[in-house]
């Protein structure tokens, strides 16, 4: 069975590159622009891993990584958090966050720490 | 008498006359010298012929007036004519040349038939008593023209004398004063004074220069400086005293002025010293209001200062001070602009006095002021005008005395407003500058980061494409289209940091590494890169540091790529690590263009670059980072050159860090 990931990113160059990637590589992608159109949907299914893009100071994803990591349906689910903010990762509410990934990032050191997260 | 007389003979008579002190001699009717006592000759200083000379036996005479007086002239020459006597006055001279003031007394002596037949003469001599009253002139002149007061008193404090001084200083004439107590030019409360200087001049003591006060005719009182000496008769009893008043008013005047101009230098300098070493609104207004307070012995100051702001609001600054002030904080400063924004039109200062007339000024300081205490009566105001012309502030200061009020020192205040009004304008400039500054900073980060995003899906796609089998052209392009994307990396990189250092927000996580294999990586990089530099590192020592690597990584890259951007002519660059007992240097060898010592010092700061490297890439701000860098790990970090001799950069960094938080903010 193919491994689910949800991507949270508001880019759209970059989710269209992360999402052709990770089909590449035999994952099933769905592809989220913000933290509230994804919580609406949240309990349709939930993913092996959760990537989340987070901007500068935006309080909303980083809001969801911290919940994310402290609700006891999603805390034993990776999260990946990618950002061009490096301020960001040091932000308490991230750290608790199975990786931190800054912008920008070599592809294979993505698509290698994807799957060392779903391993 | 009838007994004595006949026994009294010529002989007798003749004996009075040689021996008399009185200087005398006789003549007969035409002149000539019959006979003359001891006297006479030590008047005249010479013993004149007998039978020879005429009228008088002096070598020279003149009239008192000091006139040649010829011989015939004499008195004795004159009176023997006319049957009287004469007591005229005559200088007669001797050979010595000393003159004597004599007064000449002649009588015609007469025979049994009251015929004439010559003249007795005497002459006293009054040469000491003329002296005296010359003397005696000169001093009443000296007394009479001099500036000062000249008074002399009995010991009952009675005046006796008063010189044209006194009643020019005091006001009354001598008709008006002599006789009636010194007490008359004492204010009433300092009676005690003259009780105690009667008792000094008692004791026969002198008061010297004793400052005080004194009453003239008009009532005003005076500052004097007085002399008091014992007077005493010819006995040597003290029966009076002299007194010598200056008047010291211009003296104490002029004293006070240089008093008071010196404050207000001391005042205008210590107010522009201090504002213009601050640009902090807030400080500056608080300084300038205390100290105006003191300058002008205000009992309450305000200052306030408003200014627009970019979006057109009106921000007001207040500071508020002195004794009388309650601690409450001026509750509208706005409606103290509207009350101020018209009142001064041309004037530099306006005084409100008193401050009643003006019901919103008085309500204005009730609210400040303790007033269950005092209440400010008067109140001078100076306005604040921007360089524009435009009232952006107002000094107020309030009295509560109406003589400390009138005694405050317009110029002085107008003049510290204009101070401050330039001071306020330099902060405000200021502040503009640093908000315009922290704008800079805050888009080149916002920028930056902009930029990272499309680069990242840039950088994706090409290393997409570099996975795909596509012909031996195609993957050396998207070898040199990755190259230049990393480049762009760097260069964004080198920005963000430099937002972060400006910010003061550059971090840096520290933790213990080997710094040797952290060069030895690096270099290896390099030498895997570079197709135009050997390099060439003596040893590869294990170092264990307490440091940020990633930091210590971003310096020894910028250092090597500098030594081979910088040395185009040459192939061979040089890394070499030494340790000693705290820290580690190392160090980065080129053979390249090197630089002067003008270039030296400059080659750490921003945006810096060579003259002649223009068109080599870079942003100049490499080196400027790798010595924040180094800073920040209590390093050190320079350069060792000569112009085209190459070059040596340097760093060292402690093993350990003192301070070991993880994140430090730099400028903390």
């Amino acid at each position: 069975m193919k491994k689910i990931i949800h991507f949270i990113e508001d880019d759209k160059a970059i989710a269209e590159l992360i999402a052709f990637l990770l089909k590449e590589e035999e994952y099933n992608v769905s592809i989220y622009t913000n933290t509230k159109v994804y919580k609406e949907q949240l309990f349709s299914a939930l993913p092996h891993l959760l990537i989340v893009d987070v901007k500068l100071s935006c309080d909303d994803s980083l809001e969801m990584c911290r919940t994310w990591k402290l609700d006891e349906v999603t805390r034993d689910i990776p999260l990946l958090v990618t950002s061009a903010y490096e301020g960001n990762r040091t932000d308490e509410r991230i750290v608790s966050a199975d990786y931190f990934m800054g912008k920008p990032f070599s592809i294979t050191e993505f698509l290698n720490r994807v799957a060392l997260l779903l391993s | 008498m009838k007994d004595l007389f006949p026994r009294v003979t010529d002989r007798v008579f003749k004996e009075m006359f040689l021996a008399s002190p009185l200087a005398g001699y006789i003549c007969d009717k035409a002149g000539v010298l019959l006979v003359y006592n001891d006297a006479a000759v030590a008047l005249w200083g010479r013993k004149p012929e007998i039978g020879l000379e005429k009228w008088s036996g002096a070598l020279a005479s003149y009239y008192a007036d000091g006139r040649p007086m010829s011989l015939e002239a004499f008195p004795v020459a004159r009176q023997s004519e006319a049957d009287v006597t004469s007591d005229n006055e005559v200088i007669i001279e001797q050979p010595n040349g000393v003159r004597r003031n004599v007064l000449v007394y002649s009588r015609v002596l007469l025979d049994e038939k009251s015929e004439v037949i010559g003249s007795h003469n005497t002459l006293i001599d009054i040469t000491a008593y003329k002296q005296q009253d010359s003397r005696q002139a000169l001093l009443s002149a000296i007394v009479e023209s001099s500036d000062d007061a000249i008074v002399s008193k009995d010991l009952n404090g009675n005046i006796m004398s008063w010189n044209a001084g006194a009643q020019r200083i005091f006001g009354y004439h001598e008709t008006e004063i002599i006789g009636k107590s010194i007490n008359t030019l004492i204010p009433s409360r300092l009676y005690w004074e003259e009780e105690h200087i009667i008792q000094q001049v008692k004791a026969g003591k002198n008061v010297d220069h004793y400052q005080t006060v004194r009453l003239t005719k008009s009532g005003h009182e005076i500052p004097i400086s007085l002399t008091i000496s014992p007077m005493r008769n010819g006995a040597g009893q003290i029966i009076g005293a002299s007194k010598i008043a200056r008047e010291i008013s211009e003296q104490i005047r002029n004293e006070q002025l240089m008093k008071l101009n010196a404050r207000k230098l001391e005042t205008l300098y210590s107010i522009g010293k201090v504002i213009s070493e601050k640009l902090d609104v807030k400080f500056i207004i608080q300084t300038v209001i205390e100290t105006t307070i003191r300058a002008s012995v205000a009992d309450i100051g305000i200052c306030s200062y408003w200014m627009k702001e970019g979006d057109g609001r009106i921000t007001h600054s207040v500071a508020i001070g002195g004794t009388a002030c309650n601690g409450n904080m001026l509750e509208n400063p706005r409606r103290l602009q509207e009350l101020l924004q018209h009142v001064f039109a041309d004037r530099k200062i306006v005084r409100f006095d008193p401050l009643s007339t003006n019901k919103d000024m008085c309500t204005l300081f009730n609210d400040l002021t303790k007033s269950d205490i005092l209440t400010i009566n008067h109140c001078l105001s100076a306005p604040i005008y921007s360089a524009d012309g435009e009232l952006t502030g107002v000094i107020l200061l309030g009295y509560v005395q109406r003589e400390v009020y009138q005694g405050a020192d317009d110029e002085l205040i107008y003049n510290i407003a204009s101070q401050v009004a330039v001071a306020l304008e330099n902060a405000k400039l200021f502040e503009e500058v640093n908000a315009l500054n922290l704008k800079k900073n805050e888009f080149i980060a916002l920028a930056s980061h902009e930029l990272k995003t499309p680069l990242t899906t840039v950088k994706g796609y090409l290393q997409i494409l570099e996975r795909y089998e596509i012909n031996q052209i195609g993957q050396r392009f998207l070898g040199k289209a990755l190259k230049q994307v990393d480049r762009i990396e760097a260069l964004i990189a080198e920005l963000l940091d430099i937002s972060r250092i400006e910010a003061g927000r550059l971090d840096l996580y520290y933790e213990t590494f080997d710094i040797g294999e952290l060069i030895l990586d690096v270099v290896e990089t390099f030498r895997f890169s570079s197709t135009t530099h050997q390099i060439i590192m003596n040893d590869n020592p294990n170092i264990m540091v307490h440091a940020d690597k990633q930091r210590i990584e971003q310096v020894l890259i910028n250092l090597l790529s500098n030594a081979i951007k910088y040395s185009p002519e040459s192939d061979k660059v040089y890394v070499a690590v030494e340790t000693s007992d705290a820290a580690v240097t190392v160090k980065v060898t080129d053979e390249g263009m090197g630089m002067s010592l003008a270039q030296r010092g400059k080659i750490f700061t921003r945006f810096f670059r060579i003259e002649g490297t223009s068109k080599m890439p870079g942003l100049g701000l490499g080196l400027y980072l790798s010595k924040e860098i180094i800073n920040r790990h209590n390093g050190h970090i320079d350069v060792e050159s000569e112009l085209g001799k190459g070059a040596t950069f340097y760093f060292s960094i402690p093993y350990t860090q003192q301070d070991t938080d993880a994140v430090k903010t730099l400028f903390d």
